[in-house]
Formats: C-alpha cells, structure tokens, sequence
C-alpha cells in the first residue's frame, strides 16, 4: 500500500536533489522544480518573486510568448506553470510541466526529455539584451506582479488571510507577502536582475521532482544530472524559519471594504513544527478545532447556530501559527468571537469527546491515503517534509497520527496562543497601499 | 449490463440500469486508494416548474433546488456528516443548472457509506426550525458570492444574455425567493424529483463490477412507486440578448471586462450538443488560444494579460461563450476583442487546426487523472446518453469546417453581452 508515494532520491554532481517517482497511476509526466530561497529581504523577494514572471516570455531558443505557446502545443498541449509559494519564511519558485504520456499518443518525439528540455531552455536560456534579461520581458514581468500583488484585494478571503499573517507576525520575516511588495520592486528596478538570477541558481538548493510512468527513473536521473551539469555552489539551507514561542502582542484590527460580507481572521500562535514530539498532535488538533464538518467550531458555529456557511481552520506547520477563518454578519462578530475563546478553552481543559478525536484521526488518516492519488499532492507533501527537515513515508504519519491521545490534545491545546484578530467589515473602500 | 474496454485510453467501464430506474456506472481504478461514489440527481436550479399528470402547474422558489441539497444533510437522527465522519468517509454536494450531486470520498468501509449517501438522499426529514437555520446560512453563502468580482461578472452576464430561462438566476436564489421556501414546498419538491428513476450513480476507484451490482440489486433494484410523471416546463427564451452593456462597480484592483455570446438556435439532438461543446471551444482556442497570432497582438498592446480566459458552456436546452479579461484600457480591450472576432473569418491558418486537435487530446488525458472531474463530466454526458470516455472518437470526427460553421453562427458579426466591473471611485 502507498506506494505511490515512494520517490528514488538522487543528487547531481554539482548538488541539485532529484527526486523521481515511477508510477503508472497517472495518465500523465509531472516535473515540477522549486528553487528555494530564504524570505528575509523586502527587495530580494521582490526580485525572487518577479523571476519567473519574466523567464516564461521568452528564450533563445523560443524568443515570444507565441513562440512558447507553440512548442507547448507541439508537446500535446503541455501544461507550463511557474509560481511562487511561501513555506514558512522560505520563498519558493517553482517552474513545472505537466505533459500526457508517450504511450498513449502516435509520436516520435520523447515527451518527457523534451518536457525536461523545455524547462531547462527556460531558465538556463534565456533571451538577453545588454547582459540582462531582454528589457520588454522585465518591463511585462514588473507590471504583471505589480498587477497581482494589488489584485490581493479582489478576493476577500485570501485578503484577510494575508494581512491577519502580516500584522501577527509583524516584526518577523513571515509577514513578507510571497510575492513581495512594490515598494521592493520598485527599489529593485536598476539591478541587473540576470546577474542576480544566475547567483540564485549557483547558490539555493534546488529540488526536481518527476512523477509518472517514466520506465528506470535511473535513466532519467543521468538525463537530469547531464541537463543541469553547471557550475554550483550551494550555500543555502533548505529551511530559513525562525520559531518564535513567546512575547506576543493581542491585536485586534478592523478594516472597511465596500463588500456584503464580514470576513473573520483569527491568528493562533503554536510553539510546535516537525521537529516536535507533539506535532502530529498538533495536526489532529487543527483538525478537531475546525478542520473538519464535525469539528467543533464548525459543528457549532454552523450547524448549531446558523452564523456563517464557512467556519474552518488552517494549519502552517513550518512557522507554526494557525488560522481561523470565517464569512459573518457584522452583527454577530462578538457572539463568534465568544464562541472562538469558548472553543478554545473547551479544548486545553479537555472538554471534548473522544468521538472528536477519533473521527478526526480517521479522516486524516484518509486525507493521507487519498493524498497519493494525486500526483501534484504527492509532490506538495513530500516538498513539505523536505522543507521540515523530516521525511516521514505516508505509512509512518499514518501511524503516528493513529497514536495520538487525548492527553496530547490537551497538551497541545494549552501550549497555543490566540493572539489576533483580523476583520474586514462593510465601509467604504480604501485607498490602494 | 453494459461493458467496454477503452483501450486507447486504459480505461475500463461498467453501466446497468435496474428495475427501479437508477442508473449505475462504475470506472475501476484499481490502482487508487480512494473510492468515490456520486450520486447525481436529475433536477438542478433550472428546474422550476412542472405540470404534473393532473396537468396541475407547480412553481417552485427560485434556489429550491439548492435548498434542498442542504435540507438532505438534515436527518431525524441528528448529523449526516456525523455519521460519515465516523467511519471516516468525506461527504459533500453540489447543486449546478442542471442536476444536484451528493458524493463522499473514502478509502474503507464503502459499502457502508454508499448505504449512508442513499439513507440520507432517500429520507428527508423537514424541520420547520432547521429550514429557518438553513435559510440563514445559505443567506451568509448568498452574501458570500456577492463580494466575488469573478461571480459578479458571469452572474451579470447570464442576467444580460438571458430574458427568461432559469438559467440567468442564482443557483442558491435570493435571500427573498428562499424566504419563501417551507415545508411543503421542499416535500412536494422531494417527491416529484427524489424517485430513484431520476438518478445516476457514478462510482471510481477499486470496486468488483459483480460486488458493487449485486449490492444495488439487493438494495435499490426494486420500483419506488414514484415513477416520473410530470413533464419539466421551461419557459420559451426569446433569441437574441436581453441587454446589450451593462456595469457596476466593486472593491478591485482594475477593471474586469466578460463578453457573453448566446446560441439563437441550440440543437436537441444529443451528439450535435456535444460535438458542438468540442466545436466551440476549439473555434475559441484557434481564434485566441495563447499560441494565436490574435492573442499576441491583444498581449502585446497590454490589452490583456494571462488572466485573459474563454470557454463554452453547452447546457440541456441553452448554451453560451464567454471571454473574460482583466485590463486597465477596457474600450481598447473590447474593441480589440471585437475586431478579431468579426475579421478571423479572412485571417485563419487552417493548419493551425490538428495542432489544435493535438492540444484538445493531452487536456483530456490531463482531466482522466482527477476523480472529480472525471465523474462530472460522466454525469453530464451521461445525462445526453453519451458515454464521456468515447470523446476521442467524436473529437476525430470534428472536420475543420465544423470550426467555420460555428464561427459564422456564433461569433461573426453578433449581438453580444458585455459587462464591467469597474473600480469603486473613492
């Protein structure tokens, strides 16, 4: 059982982690590379987060964005996407191709080696003007980002979730939007971003990841190992994030928005990660709290008393901090705000019923099953425990998530700290920041 | 029973039909630990009104169907979600134009919860008290959508396309329409829709074909006694669009700009309606597809940008395209979009088309690896009596002048919808 989840490790020469799991599960190739940095500079995040946004307009090899499109489409429509996430305070830029498998299409060409090729031309070959990137692709890229980082504000939900992380862990390098800021892209505007880019790939860790049904994943090992052959000096950890376990601020913070609907953000610190002999405890707690319909902030913030069609929590195990999230009406902000201190305290004096706990480690334990059904999932979950310096097998989380008592919950519960509360009411509109 | 073996695609299908009405289909993944059953209802929030074999008309609130979805998690011994919590099976549902889908995940105890989704689909249990406790969450979901520039533009964009068809109001309803909801509205709603007859049941994942039937045989084989025996009526939509331009302001970064295109003339027959889906969409994707010379010229002017999309929805009785972009010049925009529209007819590259084509078959191998979208889309096609892992062959069959002749019907030279959403002034 779980197979699926098993990846063969292997490092290039110069430092690079392969990671290529050989399954025939999936109708499809999945590479996806993530390029790691730390999260602590306003500016280099900026820069960091606009990378990607000017890497895929253009190459030598393919110098538009139709010309990008059209070897796309020659590859059966592959499926391109570069992002950047926010694991803890680590900044990660991913580039990933998703392409259908060679057996079940009439073609001469090695989809995956050209899948491979294609992300490899990409960042190693890019178009260039004057020793930098070609100027009309950064101008794009600058624009693009500096577009998404205000289209924050379009969807509410994120929006309260961003500035709830911002203003409880201020002061702290988490509170560093992904994206960066436009004042860091601003200030980055003069620098050679190439130059910089080329520093990033000699000295972060670097992780690739393939999945499908790739015949000897030794095979593709000595085709990614020869791809990436440059010259490396890796001086990066994997992993930048500080714990921060006391000398917390309470915060409560209203902002107005022209919207219908009152969005609730509570921030809840939690002094336990990977490391912690607590921390699967600490998942089926998320998940007894609000991870779940039976859960006890759903159970009765929803199906008890009617006050919101979405109540649920979220866990960030890399920082450790967990989130409470809810859609209300203005009126009732005190009564669910009560209800919140009421859950709490229920859960650290032990008042919980063994159902809670037991439903919950049954269907986490499903969530960890169903995970390896789904190739970008295995991958997200493995990326994480590489992340968290612990890469547990599915079969050992499962069984360590079987083995969690209540005295553990209760251990848990009284080690958080709700610290904040962020809401977003009806007013008028403010001003873009 | 029905068997077939999709080689070309690795896939394997089993359908039977039984004595009661219920439709059971099953894909076997015997690969995957999770194990999905979806039971799809054949009423969704267009079906409002019916004449029943006293040709008596019943008109339903708009929402109701919705309302009803939420009702089912109601049960005389308390939660629902308890009692698939327990076993540790993930239950949900779903309420779209044209049929309401209840469905759980699970890894063990299969049989028990595919027993649970019935009890609880089959025994409604209406609480004047709960229906008021659900009339405020689903209120609170009402609000919830109102705040989404992404709904507002398709929800302004069906309101402006369509004079009557149901189609054009909110799945959930308004807060004013499900004030109206009550007991006996949901019961008689229940009782015309809820009949075994008028389901399908989708199952994925490692299943034995000969377990699974027999298991329905012993349990829901059997005639219900309530027999479909009303007729759905719609009301006639006029051709055209109801209103040209329309715009309203929200708390965005910039402008948002949909186009809508309706159908004046939508087929009933049943393979025309999905050849046509394919059609339309391919006709969007060569016209402004990312790798077109149409796409690099709007992008390169700073017209549009990647949130720039498009798709074609092909409904039972109605379909539609719709092109979304976000843009700063949104008269440039529009116009440009325009322009394209109205001159591709003398500008395509016909060899464009099998690259295309190319591109349409990886995106299906890609929509095979989810559960979830397999599954909706085997209850949509399904409900044309079509079987959705025979797409290769009808995608095949699409002829280049398939692609002209929907250009010139939909597209050239049309009356279209256009909505923005502005940014509030301060």
């Amino acid at each position: 059982m779980l197979k699926a989840s098993k990846f063969n490790e292997y490092k290039t020469e110069n430092d690079i982690d392969v990671y290529i799991n050989n399954t025939d599960k999936f109708k499809t190739n999945y590479i996806q590379i993530d390029i790691i940095r730390p999260l602590n500079d306003e500016k280099d995040v900026s820069k960091n987060a606009l990378i990607p946004y000017v890497l895929y307009r253009g190459t030598n090899k393919y110098p538009t964005n139709q010309d990008i499109s059209k070897r796309l489409d020659a590859l059966y429509g592959a499926d391109l996407n570069v992002s950047v996430a926010r694991r803890g305070e680590n900044q990660l830029l991913r580039f990933s191709i998703e392409v259908i498998n060679d057996k079940f299409v009439n073609t001469k060409e090695n989809l995956l080696k050209n899948s491979v090729d294609f992300l490899f031309e990409m960042l190693f070959n890019p178009l260039l003007e004057d020793g930098d990137y070609k100027k009309e692709f950064t101008d794009k890229g600058h624009n693009f980002l500096e577009e998404k980082i205000l289209s924050l504000k379009n969807d509410k939900n994120s929006y309260v979730i961003e500035r709830c992380y911002q203003e409880m862990c201020r002061g702290e390098d988490f509170s560093l939007y992904t994206l960066g800021t436009l004042k860091g892209l601003e200030n980055s505007l003069n620098e050679n971003l190439y130059q910089y880019f080329k520093k990033v790939l000699k000295e972060s860790p670097i992780e690739i990841f393939v999945i499908g049904d790739v015949g000897n994943h030794k095979d593709v090992y000595e085709y990614v190992n020869n791809k990436f052959s440059y010259e490396r000096n890796k001086n990066l950890q994997i992993n930048n994030t500080t714990l921060k376990v006391d000398g917390f601020d309470n915060l409560e913070i209203e902002e107005e928005d022209q919207v219908t609907q009152s969005k609730l953000c509570a921030g809840i610190r939690v002094p336990i990660t990977r490391n912690h002999p607590l921390y699967f405890a600490l998942i089926v707690y998320n998940g007894m709290l609000g991870g779940f319909s039976h859960s006890k902030l759903f159970s009765t913030i929803r199906e008890e008393q009617g006050l919101a069609y979405y109540i649920n929590t979220r866990l960030e195990s890399t920082k450790g901090l967990i989130l409470i999230n809810a859609g209300i009406d203005i009126k009732d902000y005190q009564t669910v705000k009560g209800i919140i201190r009421e859950k709490l305290a229920e859960m650290s004096d032990g008042k919980f019923d063994d159902k809670n706990l037991n439903w919950s480690k049954k269907k986490l334990i499903n969530r960890y099953k169903i995970l390896s059904d789904n190739n970008h999932s295995i991958v997200d979950a493995f990326l994480l425990g590489l992340i968290n310096d612990k890469k547990d097998s599915l079969n050992y989380v499962i069984n360590s998530i079987k083995q969690v008592e209540k005295e553990d919950i209760i251990e848990v519960a009284k080690k958080v700290e709700l610290t904040t509360h962020f809401l977003l009411k009806p007013g008028s509109a403010q001003d873009d920041i | 029973m029905i068997y077939k073996k999709f080689e070309n695609i690795n896939e394997e299908y089993y359908e039977k039909e039984f004595d009661s009405g219920l439709n059971v289909i099953l894909i076997p993944r015997n690969k995957y630990n999770k194990k999905q059953a979806i039971l799809s209802v054949d009423v969704g929030s267009v079906d409002l009104k019916i004449e029943d074999k006293n040709n008596k008309i019943h008109q339903y609130p708009k929402g109701i169907a919705h309302f009803m979805e939420h009702m089912l998690f109601e049960n005389r011994e308390g939660s629902i979600i308890d009692k698939f919590s327990e076993i540790g099976s993930s239950v949900n549902a779903y309420t779209g134009f044209n049929n309401t889908n209840y469905y759980f995940n699970t890894t063990s105890d299969f049989y028990l919860s595919l027993k649970y989704l019935f009890d609880f689909v089959l025994n409604p249990h209406f609480e004047k008290e709960r229906i008021n406790h659900e009339k405020n969450v689903i209120n609170q979901e009402i609000n919830m959508y109102q705040d989404s520039p992404g709904w507002q533009s398709f929800y302004q964009l069906l309101q402006s396309m369509f004079f009557k068809y149901p189609i054009k109001d909110n799945i959930a309803g308004t807060s004013k329409s499900i004030s109206k909801i009550n007991k006996d509205t949901l019961k008689d709603f229940f009782e015309k829709f809820y009949s075994l007859e008028n389901m399908t049941l989708v199952i994925i994942g490692k299943i034995s074909p000969n377990k699974l039937f027999n298991w329905v045989e012993d349990n829901y084989s059997r005639y219900d006694c309530k027999s479909i025996n009303y007729k759905k009526i719609y009301p006639k939509e006029p051709k055209g669009i109801k209103i040209k331009e329309k715009d309203l302001a929200m708390s965005i970064s910039r402008p948002i700009v949909s186009i809508g295109f309706k159908e004046d003339n939508p087929y009933r027959d049943k393979l025309k309606i999905i050849k046509q889906d394919m059609v339309t969409n391919m006709t969007m994707e060569m016209i402004f597809g990312k790798s077109s010379s149409n796409y690099h010229d709007l992008y390169n002017q700073d017209l549009i940008d990647e949130n720039f999309s498009f798709n074609y929805m092909r409904e039972k009785n109605t379909g539609f395209a719709k092109i979304y972009a976000e843009t700063s010049q949104v008269n440039e925009t529009i116009g440009g979009i325009e322009n394209i529209l109205n001159n591709w007819g003398n500008n395509y590259d016909e060899k464009e088309f099998e690259i295309i084509k190319n591109k349409y078959i990886g995106r299906y191998f890609r929509s095979l690896n989810s559960f979830e979208n397999l599954s909706s889309q085997i209850i949509k096609y399904s409900n044309l009596n079509y079987n959705y892992l025979n797409i290769l062959d009808t995608m095949r069959d699409i002829k280049f002048n398939d692609i002209l002749k929907q250009y010139n019907s939909l597209f050239k030279n049309k009356n279209h919808v256009k909505i923005l959403i502005k940014q509030i002034k301060k």
